[in-house]
């Protein structure tokens, strides 16, 4: 492992940005509808059939970037989180966002859809995103009053307040999806696997700047987070203001993490794997893996979305069942690998 | 200076430290020594800003502890603590980068290019720096730590500032020889560079060749603290470390030679024996 690594004199993150290009290119051109690049030019300039102009302007662009901007705010709150706790299995998960966004999704699935079914369905998709991002915060509010003791976070403790909200939450969804009927189920099963389809530019409007600013900020925070590596007091040492960091972090996290999953549903495994595979590349360095892991997330989640809507064409596969399907095993393969590797040393 | 005045720390109900107080010059290498759990690392987190006191203030240059951001604080003092552990693997060069991340924005690229590089000198680990951290020894690994704490005062420096470095049982993971490398470099760069240095050490021997001061802790409590000839005595050293000992003057060295030879209940013991 002595060997001096090659001088990149391209940077790192070139390669990837034209990665996730190609990837929208193809996530725009494919699906149900074909598009040829002629058409697809056309339409973009408003010069096709109204029918193609509005595939291509309100059906497929917004969707692309729902995904670009997902795929790339689940991999980077995801580095982020490994980085807090210090744990390279940690998720967003832990810390309670994505049960409480789970019951208060199922919570809106239930009561306003039977409640409020007079009301448009557009208006009953967004309460539904709504309740799920109040859910996302409060949870995420509720572990870490749990884990703050004089002003001092501990982690350990906030990842158990994480597991124990994370059964509570569970056990309410539980008690909702009993009372549900067929219809309302099937709403749940399909929230909780995940989807873009649906994608419009008002959700694009609320995730794009929310991830976006979040991003910007955790990687602002890239030094602290490499510090963070040593150990806390190590962080302390070198002069970084660390309990108001890990109060930043969780805050663009459950930020983050709850529009996201708000308007898609959950999707698994991305912030798990994407980090670990750009830290096997490029290293540990948060100055890198924040940006790489957003355009390395937003590259695989256009991937996984476009093969969601072409592999069943002209259904769609939720996506989460993709995302789990390539991610567990790619996870697992992660595991061996790295067992070898101390075995080895 | 460094001056701690009074601290105590209360930990559910039990007295940490109780009434301490201690003086670090700069340019001197201040020794705490004392058994297990007699308070010597939470004295020294105390001084390092990381944890407040209950009872007392410590006060760096002229300044209190707690009147000093984070920032200002790392300029001023770093720390070598007892153990790290990385999470996920870095290369040396990445951790010792770590020293300047205090003056990161204020530093130009090249600046900080030169300053790993000399702080990677200063401990002759060149030939480390693309490896992996947690493929080197323990030794190695502490002499990196020590080198991101020497970049991190050198980053910080600023004239007429007095600076200290802080070490949390350096030499415990270190070989016989290690330790007084280790020890040597730290003391030649407390009286080249002024670097005021508080250690915390088991080893009597090492302490009587490297400190200018020893303060001795038993049970959170001051027990006395001077030079190496006034601290090190059989009768001090006997009620503080519960150990028989024998303290000649050294043949080579002007230093005394500490030879313990038996805890002192079990030396009573011997002589009553005898008797």
């Amino acid at each position: 492992m002595s060997v001096l690594p090659k001088k990149h004199t391209i940077p790192a993150w070139l390669p990837l940005a034209l990665l996730l290009l190609i990837a929208a290119g193809i996530s725009v051109v494919v699906g149900a509808y074909e598009l040829n690049l002629a058409t697809l030019i056309d339409a973009l300039l408003g010069r096709a059939d109204r029918m193609e102009n509005f595939l291509v302007w309100q059906v497929r662009l917004p969707r692309v970037v729902l995904a670009i901007v997902v795929g790339g705010g689940l991999a980077t709150t995801g580095a982020a989180v490994q980085g807090l706790f210090r744990n390279p299995l940690a998720e967003p998960t832990f810390i309670g966002i994505t049960s409480g966004a789970m019951l208060f999704a199922v919570l809106a699935l239930v009561f306003s859809v039977t409640l409020f079914s007079w009301l448009p369905p557009a208006i009953l998709q967004l309460s539904v995103s709504i309740s799920a991002f109040a859910g996302a915060l409060l949870t995420t509010w509720m572990v870490y009053s749990i884990a703050n003791r004089r002003g001092r976070m501990e982690v350990t403790t906030m990842l158990l307040a994480g597991i124990a909200i994370t059964a509570l939450a569970g056990a309410f969804t539980g008690l909702l999806i009993y009372k549900s009927d067929e219809e309302q189920l099937r709403d749940i099963t399909f929230w909780t696997l995940g989807s873009l389809a649906g994608a419009n530019w008002l959700q694009v409007a609320v995730c794009a700047p929310v991830t976006l600013i979040g991003s910007y900020f955790l990687q602002r925070d890239a030094l602290a987070l490499n510090a963070f590596l040593l150990g806390e007091r190590e962080a302390i040492h070198l002069g970084f203001k660390v309990a108001k960091i890990k109060r930043r972090i969780v805050i663009w996290t459950a930020l983050i993490i709850g529009a996201c999953i708000s308007v898609t549903g959950l999707i698994g495994f991305v912030g798990l794997i994407i980090p670990h595979l750009i830290r096997l590349r490029v290293g540990t360095d948060y100055r890198k893996l924040i940006l790489l892991s957003l355009l390395l997330g937003a590259t695989f989640l256009l991937l996984a979305d476009s093969l969601a809507r072409t592999i069943v064409a002209p259904a769609e596969l939720p996506i989460g069942i993709l995302t789990a399907m390539v991610g567990a095993p790619f996870f697992i393969w992660l595991l061996l690998r790295q067992n070898r590797k101390s075995i080895g040393r | 200076m460094i001056t701690g005045r009074n601290l105590s720390i209360i930990r559910s109900g039990r007295k940490i430290l109780n009434d301490v107080s201690i003086s670090c010059p700069p340019g001197q290498v201040t020794v705490i020594m004392g058994r297990n759990g007699a308070g010597k690392s939470t004295l020294l987190r105390i001084l390092a800003g990381e944890l407040l006191p209950d009872t007392g203030s410590v006060n760096m240059n002229g300044s209190t502890l707690s009147s000093l951001s984070s920032r200002e604080l790392a300029d001023r003092r770093s720390v070598l603590a007892q153990t790290s552990h990385l999470t996920y693997p870095m290369r040396v060069r990445e951790v010792v980068e770590m020293g300047c991340y205090n003056r990161y924005d204020r530093l130009k690229h090249y600046e900080r290019e030169s300053l790993i590089e000399s702080s990677l000198e200063k401990l002759k680990l060149n030939s480390f720096a693309d490896r992996f951290f947690d493929t080197l020894s323990g030794g190695e690994q502490k002499r990196v730590l020590l080198s991101k704490c020497l970049a991190q005062l050198h980053a910080g420096r600023v004239a007429g500032k007095q600076q200290f470095l802080l070490l949390d049982e350096p030499t415990a993971a270190l070989d016989v020889e290690q330790q007084f490398l280790f020890l040597e470099l730290a003391t030649s760069l407390a009286q080249r560079e002024g670097i005021g240095i508080i250690a915390v050490l088991h080893d009597l021997n090492l302490a009587a060749r490297y400190a200018d001061r020893v303060l001795l802790l038993k049970n959170g409590k001051k027990q006395v603290a001077g030079n190496v000839r006034q601290v090190f005595q059989p009768d001090v050293l006997r009620a503080v470390f519960g150990v028989a000992c024998l303290v000649q003057d050294h043949p080579h060295l002007d230093i005394p030679l500490i030879t313990t030879y038996g805890s002192h209940h079990q030396s009573t013991a011997d002589s009553l024996s005898r008797a």
